[in-house]
């Protein structure tokens, strides 16, 4: 199935070429990131279709996954 | 509620004379002139967006700012424009050249001085019908029991998590922003719903180090932040709240994402 992906702030050099990635069936947030190599420990926030969601519920196809580091300055 | 009609508008140094006259504190002469329908003059040009009530609710309220740097300089400086009655402003740094990139109170001579004692004294030449009182400290809790609402414009992620649990123990709304590079985030967090903070825990080694701040990105997170807190202050649903607004200025990319779905 393929999945829409956007790395944000620090973690945008992480995003798929053209914004997509094609994964295997049942695949969560949480293997899309180890697959693009991000350093789990630096993204904060996930969110599925607009909404935060638990990294390791199982994608659909088309979903649009965002990927957010803490962004905490002032 | 009913919508009070502007009778007439009345100038600051009138305003004065009558506390010179009643003896009555300067903010208390403000409300009772509104509630006569007497508009300070300078709300007039809030007054085809605000009616006399929302301007008479924003003078009876009272926001605490939680650090007085990028975001909180700008915040504070909007807040007094806007008719706040009253500001805590808290900050327990003072002033560093670093500062000066992006925080509107840091000034070549303000530096080496106490950022909140700068809002207050910033305040004074702005709007001297409001109140800014200056907490040269951490924030602690009975900084919250006189206000309606919490502004979070702290630097850095660490102790976000802890003021989103003061604000939600004091029963308040919390609005939040966070900014690194040319992003920004903004929340408004309700008493006992997700928050940004929740995202932001104590060990998170936060972008803003790598990326750095800049100034129209804090003075564009506290634009967003000063709109949710006028319209919570006057009684309106807040826009952003239990949502997440990303803005990327770099690319001027924003989205807003629902965070009460975990």
């Amino acid at each position: 199935m393929q999945i829409q992906v956007s790395c944000y702030a620090t973690l945008a050099r992480f995003t798929p070429q053209d914004g997509t990635l094609e994964v295997e069936q049942g695949s969560t947030a949480r293997d899309l990131i180890r697959y693009l190599q991000v350093p789990e420990d630096d993204v904060k926030i996930i969110f599925i279709n607009g909404k935060s969601s638990d990294p390791d519920n199982p994608l659909n196809d088309q979903d649009r996954v965002g990927i957010f580091p803490a962004v905490g300055g002032g | 509620m009913t919508q009070q009609p502007i009778r007439t508008y009345i100038s600051d140094r009138e305003i004065f004379n009558r506390a010179d006259i009643s003896g009555n504190p300067v903010q208390e002469e403000v409300l009772l002139a509104m509630e006569a329908g007497e508009l300070p003059l300078r709300y007039q040009r809030n007054s085809q967006t605000l009616s006399l009530t929302d301007q008479i609710s924003l003078t009876r309220s009272a926001v605490l700012i939680v650090g007085c740097g990028g975001l909180g300089g700008n915040l504070c400086e909007y807040l007094v424009r806007m008719g706040v009655g009253k500001i805590v402003a808290c900050d327990p740094d003072v002033f560093e050249e670093s500062n000066c990139n992006r925080q509107i109170l840091a000034t070549s001579e303000t530096l080496g001085k106490p950022k909140a004692l700068a809002a207050r004294q910033r305040a004074l030449t702005i709007n001297p019908l409001v109140e800014v009182v200056a907490v040269e400290d951490l924030v602690r809790v009975d900084l919250l029991d006189s206000v309606q609402a919490v502004a979070d414009c702290l630097g850095g992620a660490d102790y976000r998590q802890e003021l989103l649990e003061m604000a939600g123990n004091a029963d308040l709304p919390l609005v939040s922003a966070g900014i690194a590079g040319w992003h920004a985030l903004v929340c408004t967090t309700w008493p006992g719903e997700s928050g940004i903070g929740e995202f932001m825990g104590k060990s998170t080694s936060s972008v803003e180090n790598e990326l750095g701040v800049l100034a129209p990105v804090a003075s564009f997170a506290a634009s967003l932040q000063a709109g949710e807190l006028i319209r919570i202050l006057t009684g309106v649903d807040p826009a952003l709240r239990g949502s997440l607004l990303m803005a990327d200025m770099a690319r001027m990319r924003f989205s807003t994402v629902d965070l009460n779905t975990l």
